[in-house]
């Protein structure tokens, strides 16, 4: 029976995110983590006056230093740091501060960071000592450095990353510099029984060289002869910063690690008890030595260039040639993919790469064809339509994160792949799109796949709960994090104008959007199919389509998406478009001159690689998610237009006025706005009252759509669910439980106008006027048909 | 003339000619008044005229003037009308002729010879001063002091404390509230729009502002009012650093050094000594710059002030302010007037010695509006004190805050009022666009609705009776 | 015959509009003589004032509240 077992595949790939994302088990003891390297609050000692009230955090009485004008910042006692763009000091600063701290904003003249465990944990680890930190900080400190900080930055570089856990030849070994903290972690009961040498002491050996490995696709590979070589060599040349910032240390003796061997299987124990114990251990691959594992032939074509940020992002995971496991974060369209296969390249031990969606699988597996010379054959493909392992000993294998974590029955191919998954040892583990993961999901994913080392690659270290956090216990702490606007100005990625577009709603749509106070979808609904606001729409593609622009437009909801793309005659995708039918709308958007708009629901909002388009138009989104207003200006980063002399891009939000939309919007863009974006807001589009040719201009058009909107069931006007959905309600509204409303009865009587109307007919006339719409083209005439086909079987 | 001496001008010019006459008997108020108050053209005229036996035949004054520059010709006549410094005459064959008013020209020409015995150039003591002051401690003493009385404004505005206001005099209080620059309600002390673009001003606007309000109030405390100006001129024509005797002094004027040192104008050592010093403020009133200029300001470069009133040594005349996208906002600042100011508002969340930094957010901004503060002052505050690093840029502030400034202030006025009477059911076509064209004529018209005949009218007075006019013409012909 | 009628004309946005005329229905129709148009309402001189608090009152309710922006806004 083809069509069950079809069925059966779809349902493999799909997963219920409706889930809660239950705390994981040890979510206790995350959390007593944080509080225990939580900076200072509130300040104990300060004098005060009479605007002191006025500050949450007076600094009034710090020392200012003499010649303060020619240093850069200014440190809080709670980590926060105010730093100058405009002084000399500026780009030496932010390359330090980028290591040591978060970035919070980045806009133009002053820019702000903070120092958290998290962070300074990954300072550590690059190899910064607390002592180092300090010195540079208060060098660049306009103020001398309170107290506080100084005991904040002393604690927590001394717990973290003193200790590391390393696989060599397979084993697992918990290493250190200070034989101490070896003493003091054997102290505890549940580590010293996890030990599995018996002897006393501990091993010692020279520490390896902070050496600089040659990074594939950078002038210094490029110099070496053999790539492949092992790369424990001299520094050749202060390539990076880190090495610079090292050579203070050099005058010291001959640095010795010591460690001792624990058993394998109870990595997972030693790893939570060092957490509780407040020494975090890091986690690192010697991937030159390990000989257990077969080496994979893989290595970046000669045409492939690494960016100096790629490559600065790259030298934090390999700097001590070894593999560090940590997050990178880079904004859409600066080459995330190219990162990940050059890690891959760096390793050459066997890799899986993990996606949100099985469009993306398909562009990873394109990518590494196009970068590096690796055999075809020897990259595998585990989706629902594919589940192939690969022949040789070492190769790469893609999926999906549903695929790796679904917990329905599966089929007998994917029980198989999923045995080979698991029986097998990886190099290095690639997470794409890491932030959407939920923390239980993530877990379950490196229960299953024995990997040397992990590698997060994002664009949006963001979520709308405080998650995020835990995954630097799960993967490891965020190595880089690009600078936006830097990498605007130099034309890596697209310049943007920014714009939110209000939109009045009309009496009638207002008057139902008051009147439907508990039902949040359908003024979710009202809000987005409010006519002006598709006037608007209408207005702005015109617009654009006339400019030569290549227009995308989003709506979260599949009822909206469908009615504009109808009425408007535009092709449009949601998550029940089949993917042969998706890839066919792509292609003619990319390459038909007469395909210039195409409408997504959300399923566009990640790893989508559109490069022809040039402008963006947001009609209805989730809530205040700062994450997907960023992956959705993401999709015009990439413009291939982007160096085009005065080239722009635009995005477009569109929001009803006076509707929740309005506040959401303004969450949503905090994230945009720190990164230096600025909205616009347009209150009026010129000229568009002496438009006659727009949809919905009589008051009895705009009647009939707001029945429509009425009588939509209670799921249409809902979220779309979708397979890779990682946007579930519960992150944006701030809520763990989804509230469930039920539509009221007896809305359409209080329509105002619409009494004359029977219901039944109101509803034989929409169907009517779905089939009566005229499509123009082939292309669009097929496409609708395979819909009507889809749902036809959907509904089977 | 200077911006803020016209506020000066507007006052002197609706004063009756009786209180010009008594004030033109002192020459240092002539002088003043010529030197500051009057446009360049009406100067030359008086010039010209000052040492003319006769009076000048109106019509010869045509003579001196290029056909091209009426513009400028009656301005200046204008003012010289207004200020009854011009008479015109009719002489015995009726033409009309114009001469200066015999007092002030004699006064003009006292002041500039030096001649007479009116002592109105104040009368430097001449009793050797052992405590003598020097020129530094009456700039810090008059920054203390004006500094204070903005601080008060501000600064219980903001909710300070019950420490603000302290140094200020009850008198000062009572004429701020008197001129609305502040105002009370529900027992705490708010500022006022009046009040909030006083203290946009700069210091010597500032200073005539106050000191106008000062005069309109001098007569209900019993003070000449022709004492007050010749005193407040006089003022302007003194040296800094010098000591004058108070003898020659009138009651009044007496009384008025008292208020004068509260605002920190002059400067006694005690309040029976037997001089006074004029500070800064006193002597630049009447300087023919004007205002001062911003570097000279002591508001902006005074030294170390009292310990409640640390002067910002990085505000400087550049600017101090850096506003991003983002709306955050950065000042370069430790003066708590500058602090207070900022934060009528901005959320201010951060201090460090010489810095503050916060959002501008709706609420804050909104908050303002509330206590009357026009988002138009906001901007020009925040774009007139633009750190050097902002004004690479125009405009100096980022488009996307000044606009969303003005959207937060709009917020505020939802719906937009007014009383009056709906006009509908119009016969005919034409009968409607009569009425509708007249009452648009005589600018009552607020609203219109051609389609149904009908439109809404502030005042129905004038329709009313161009209704009947219509009805009987309709009826003649009928 | 031309006729005038004595009230308060309010200018307001399609949505303000939607509010005040919600208001209305539920005091009886006792605020507003006619509905003009989209931003237009005839209103009585003597309610103005008790309209413009209900409408406030319903903004505060129905619309986010933005005050709570900034409580969370900060660092």
């Amino acid at each position: 029976m083809p069509p069950k077992r079809k069925a059966q595949a779809v349902a493999e790939d799909e997963f219920s995110w409706d889930q809660d994302d239950t705390p994981l088990e040890d979510q206790d003891m995350y959390d007593e983590l944080k509080d225990v390297f939580a900076p200072a609050q509130q300040r104990t000692h300060m004098r005060r006056d009479a605007a002191s009230f006025l500050f949450k955090f007076d600094h009034a009485d710090a020392v200012l230093k003499p010649d303060h004008a020619s240093r850069p910042l200014w440190v809080l006692h709670n980590g926060r740091i105010i730093l100058e763009s405009f002084s000399p000091l500026f780009d030496e600063t932010q390359d330090f501060l980028i290591n040591i701290a978060e970035p919070l904003s980045r806009v133009s003249r002053m820019h702000e960071y903070t120092l958290t465990n998290h962070s300074l944990f990954a300072a550590v680890s690059v190899g910064h000592s607390g002592k180092e930190i300090i010195a540079r900080l208060e060098k660049y400190s306009k103020t001398t450095l309170n107290p506080e900080i100084v005991a904040f930055i002393e604690k927590s570089t001394s717990s973290f990353g003193k200790a590391k856990i390393v696989l060599k030849k397979t084993l697992s070994y918990i290493e250190s510099d200070d034989p101490t903290i070896l003493r003091t972690l054997l102290e505890d009961g549940i580590i010293s029984s996890c030990r599995a040498d018996n002897s006393e002491g501990f091993i010692q050996e020279a520490a390896p060289k902070i050496g600089v490995m040659a990074i594939p696709g950078t002038k210094l590979a490029a110099g070496a002869s053999q790539v492949a070589q092992p790369a424990v060599t001299e520094p050749q040349a202060p390539a990076d910063m880190i090495t610079a910032l090292r050579e203070e240390d050099d005058e010291e003796e001959v640095a010795q690690v010591h460690s001792f061997q624990i058993r394998s299987e109870e990595r997972e124990t030693v790893i939570k008890r060092c957490q509780a114990l407040t020494l975090p251990l890091t986690e690192e691959y010697d991937f030159n030595n390990d000989e257990n594992n077969a080496t994979l032939d893989i290595d970046l074509k000669p045409h492939a260039q690494i960016r100096y940020y790629q490559e600065k992002a790259l030298s934090k995971m390999f700097s001590n040639s070894r593999a560090r496991s940590g997050i990178i974060v880079l904004p859409c369209g600066a080459g995330k993919t190219l990162v990940g296969i050059t890690a891959a390249c760096g390793v050459k031990k066997s890799v899986v790469v993990l996606c949100t969606s099985a469009m993306s699988v398909v562009q990873w597996r394109a990518e590494f064809l196009k970068w590096s010379n690796i055999s075809p054959d020897d990259i595998a493909v585990f989706t629902a339509d594919s589940k192939k392992t690969f022949p040789n000993n070492a190769g790469i294998l893609i999926s999906t994160y549903s695929m790796l974590t679904t917990v329905r029955n599966r089929s007998y191919d994917s029980e198989k792949v999923m045995q080979f998954i698991k029986s097998r040892e990886w190099g290095l583990l690639i997470a794409d799109e890491v932030h959407v993961v939920p923390a239980q999901m993530f877990k379950q994913v490196t229960h299953t796949i024995a990997s040397h080392a992990k590698l997060g690659l994002t664009a949006t270290l963001l979520r709308e709960d405080d998650k995020i956090q835990d995954l630097n216990f799960l993967i490891g702490p965020k190595l880089y994090e690009a600078n936006w606007q830097e990498l605007s100005e130099q034309g890596h990625i697209a310049k943007v104008q920014c714009a939110e577009v209000w939109c009045q709603m009309t009496p009638e749509f207002y008057a139902e959007w008051l009147r439907s106070n508990t039902n949040v979808n359908k003024k979710l609904l009202l809000s987005s199919l409010n006519p002006r606001k598709f006037q608007a729409c209408q207005y702005l593609i015109d617009f654009h389509e006339a400019r030569g622009d290549k227009i995308i437009v989003f709506s979260d909801n599949v009822f909206a998406l469908e009615k504009y793309a109808l009425k408007l005659g535009k092709a449009f995708i949601y998550g029940g478009t089949p993917q042969n039918e998706r890839l066919r709308i792509l292609e003619n958007f990319q390459h038909n001159e007469l395909v210039n708009t195409i409408f997504l629901s959300k399923i566009g909002d990640t790893s989508l690689d559109l490069p022809e388009a040039t402008c963006l138009i947001q009609i209805s989104a989730h809530y205040g998610s700062r994450r997907q207003e960023a992956q959705r200006l993401g999709r015009i980063l990439r413009a291939k237009r982007r160096n085009d002399e005065g080239f722009n891009a635009f995005f477009y939000s569109l929001v009803s006025k006076d509707t929740d939309e309005m506040y959401f919007s303004s969450k949503r863009q905090a994230f945009l706005v720190d990164q230096g974006y600025a909205f616009k807001v347009i209150t009026h589009l010129q000229g568009i009252e002496d438009r006659t040719d727009l949809a919905f201009d009589t008051p009895q058009e705009r009647r009939e759509l707001l029945m429509e909107v009425c009588l939509a069931k209670d799921t249409d006007a809902g979220e779309e669910k979708i397979e890779g959905d990682m946007f579930g309600t519960r992150f944006a509204s701030g809520k763990t439980k989804k509230t469930r409303v039920k539509r009221t009865a007896g809305t359409l009587s209080e329509l105002s106008g619409g009494q004359d109307m029977a219901y039944i007919e109101y509803n034989k006339s929409r169907n009517k006027e779905i089939k009566a719409k005229s499509v123009k083209n082939n292309f669009l005439r097929k496409l609708k048909t395979s819909t009507a086909n889809a749902k036809k079987k959907a509904a089977e | 003339m200077s911006a803020s001496s016209s506020q000066a001008l507007e006052y002197l010019e609706q004063l009756p000619v009786q209180t010009h006459r008594k004030l033109y008997e002192q020459p240092s108020t002539v002088l003043a008044i010529f030197r500051c108050m009057l446009p360049q053209m009406a100067k030359t005229i008086v010039m010209a005229m000052l040492y003319m036996p006769t009076p000048f035949p109106a019509g010869g004054l045509d003579a001196w003037f290029r056909p091209e520059a009426t513009k400028v010709k009656k301005e200046a006549l204008y003012i010289l009308e207004k200020l009854h410094i011009t008479v015109l005459t009719q002489d015995a064959s009726r033409q009309s002729a114009c001469s200066l008013y015999s007092g002030f020209a004699k006064s003009l020409r006292q002041a500039l010879e030096g001649s007479g015995s009116h002592r109105s150039f104040g009368v430097p003591s001449n009793k050797p001063e052992p405590n003598k002051v020097s020129i530094q401690f009456l700039d810090e003493y008059a920054q203390r002091q004006w500094e204070n009385i903005l601080f008060y404004m501000v600064g219980s505005t903001v909710g300070f404390g019950s420490s603000v206001g302290q140094e200020v005099g009850k008198g000062t209080k009572s004429l701020l509230e008197a001129g609305d620059f502040v105002r009370m309600s529900h027992g705490k002390m708010n500022i006022t729009r009046t009040g909030f673009s006083f203290v946009l001003q700069d210091t010597n606007a500032q200073v005539w502002s106050l000191l106008i309000e000062y005069l309109r109030h001098a007569s209900q405390l019993g003070m000449s009012e022709t004492d007050v100006l010749n005193f407040l001129f006089m003022l302007g024509s003194l040296e800094l650093g010098q000591d004058y005797s108070t003898d020659t002094l009138s009651p009044t004027q007496k009384q008025m050094l008292e208020d004068l040192t509260a605002f920190g104008i002059v400067y006694r050592s005690s309040k029976t000594s037997s001089t006074f010093y004029p500070t800064r403020l006193a002597v630049t009133l009447t300087s023919d710059s004007g205002a001062l200029s911003t570097t000279t300001d002591p508001l902006a470069t005074g030294g170390a002030s009292g310990p409640g009133l640390r002067s910002g040594r990085d505000a400087t005349a550049t600017g101090f302010i850096i506003v991003e996208t983002n709306y955050r906002l950065y000042a370069y600042t430790s003066s708590l007037l500058q602090i207070a100011v900022l934060s009528l508002f901005t959320h201010l969340t951060t201090r460090f010695p010489n810095l503050v930094s916060g959002k501008l957010t709706r609420a804050s901004i909104s908050r303002a509006v509330r206590t009357g503060i026009s988002s138009d002052q906001i901007i020009s505050y925040l774009s007139a004190h633009c750190h050097s690093q902002m004004q690479k840029t125009t405009p100096f502030l980022p488009e996307t805050v000044t606009d969303q400034i003005r959207l937060w202030e709009m917020e505020g006025e939802r719906v937009v009022t007014s009383n009056g009477y709906l006009m509908k059911e119009f016969p005919s076509e034409k009968e409607y666009r009569d009425v509708v064209r007249y009452a648009e004529d005589v600018g009552v018209l607020v609203w219109k609705d051609d389609a149904n005949r009908r439109f809404f009218i502030n005042g129905i007075e004038q329709i009313q009776g161009f209704l009947k006019r219509e009805a009987e013409k309709r009826k003649q012909r009928g | 015959m031309v006729k005038a009628v004595r009230g308060t004309l309010v200018k307001c946005d399609a949505s303000i509009k939607a509010m005040l005329v919600d208001i209305d229905n539920r005091n009886n129709n006792d605020f507003i003589i006619e509905d003009l148009d989209e931003e237009h309402l005839l209103v009585k001189e003597t309610k103005v004032a008790t309209l413009k608090a209900q409408l406030n009152q319903m903004l505060k309710e129905r619309l986010k509240d933005p005050e709570k922006e900034v409580s969370d806004a900060e660092d």
